[in-house]
């Protein structure tokens, strides 16, 4: 460099440069409440929060239980204003806490001591009067390959037998462990200084859709005959969405799923000599948008800070 | 500590010191649906390791097949490159950092 500032640690690695704008705290996303609440197997709720910046913010979240798993699930802009979803594992409501990091804007910070750095045309690229991002560790993560702690579901169909119309009575016999408790991919990180308020940076990419499926038939009076063949059919679908999520523990970030939604659809059919036929579907088309397999899985960095610096 | 630079707030508390710093970014870009982007890293000699992050833009959560672009490193210079159709491809943000 000609002229300007770079500090870098003992391995050369740079840290505080004159030509890179450095990410300064922002501000905390305030909390609007639960966009989605889904109770079955490890359950989720879908946290909402709002942001107004005119640059494109870095999220990190602090978890409300250690125990859980949560990822920025969207990031929607509206102009400067911004909307974040956030994804958390179980089934009672602990939203976390966000903190948002964009970088340097404006005119000098208030505040008559510290370092600030600015680039040859005079704008800010460091200021320690504006809360710095202190990275405390990167790590590279990707879930597993299967979201649910069962693995993969198999394609074939489950007979689940003839329950009339009551389309309720099918779905035991279409169940999975599509619990996602597990199923997560595990990494260590630099903790020496580990407390309860660190929060990491990591956005939900990858999605994944499991399904089983059922069909049955059987026949009554077809060897019979001086009994009407009544024929029977019954066709099914369940299957759940996951969204990818982290759990940061005080030694490892664990990457793995949330599930988030599920897709159910039963149809049982009788049909002989009218007047006896009939049909019932249990719930509208079952429209899960794929199946068996998992997208956008793809190593992602996972940021860790320590949020006691930015409260 | 013997060397190095420690910065702190008023309280006198230290939160950035150059000898546990983690990382640092070194920037970000947009890389719009169906549309391929790159982003030349500055001073990407003075960087071991680029870790990049993706996230999408206005993507719906659940009722589609959602794309996000794909990442490549080479040389300094970040590629983003979309994935599927235009209906599929999403709008994706790249954050750069290194260590």
């Amino acid at each position: 460099m000609a002229y300007g500032l770079h500090i870098t640690n003992t391995s050369g690695d740079l840290l505080v440069s004159s030509d890179i704008k450095s990410y300064h705290y922002v501000g905390s996303p305030t909390y609007t409440g639960v966009q989605l609440r889904y109770n079955n197997y490890t359950g989720s709720r879908v946290y909402r929060y709002t942001f107004t910046d005119s640059q494109t913010p870095l999220i990190f979240i602090k978890p409300a239980d250690a125990n859980k798993f949560y990822a920025v699930l969207t990031h929607f802009k509206s102009g400067n204003n911004w909307t974040y979803d956030v994804i958390g594992s179980g089934t009672t409501d602990q939203p976390p806490t966000l903190y948002a990091f964009s970088a340097l804007s404006g005119s000098n910070s208030s505040g008559g001591y510290g370092l600030l750095v600015q680039d040859s045309s005079g704008n800010r690229t460091f200021d320690s009067r504006d809360k710095p991002l202190a990275i405390v560790d990167i790590v590279s993560a990707i879930p597993p390959q299967h979201a649910p702690d069962g693995g993969i579901t198999p394609t074939s169909n489950v007979d689940p037998g003839f329950h009339e119309c009551t389309i309720s009575n099918y779905r035991s016999a279409m169940e999975w462990d599509f619990t996602s408790e597990d199923s997560h991919n595990d990494y260590s990180y630099s903790n020496s200084g580990h407390n309860s308020n660190y929060m990491f940076a990591a956005p939900s990419i990858a999605q994944a859709a499991y399904q089983r499926n059922a069909f049955h038939y059987h026949c009554d009076g077809c060897s019979n005959w001086v009994q009407a063949d009544q024929h029977h059919y019954f066709w099914g679908n369940l299957g759940v969405f996951y969204r990818q999520a982290y759990k940061l523990t005080s030694t490892q970030v664990q990457a793995g799923w949330c599930s988030m939604k599920e897709y159910w659809y039963g149809k049982a059919q009788k049909t002989s000599w009218a007047p006896w036929n009939s049909e019932c579907d249990g719930s509208q088309a079952f429209g899960i948008p794929f199946s068996q397999k998992s997208i956008n899985r793809v190593s992602n960095s996972v940021i860790i800070a320590d949020s006691t610096n930015y409260v | 500590m013997a060397y190095g630079i420690q910065l702190k707030n008023s309280s006198g508390t230290t939160f950035f010191d150059s000898t546990v710093i983690g990382g640092n970014f070194l920037g970000t870009f947009t890389a719009n649906a169906s549309n391929n982007a790159s982003f030349t890293i500055p001073h990407a000699t003075l960087i071991t390791t680029i870790y990049t992050q993706i996230f999408m833009i206005n993507d719906l959560p659940t009722d589609q097949e959602a794309l996000a672009h794909t990442i490549s490193v080479s040389s300094g210079v970040v590629t983003a490159t979309a994935q599927g159709n235009s209906s599929q491809s999403q709008t994706t943000q790249v954050v750069i950092f290194g260590k």
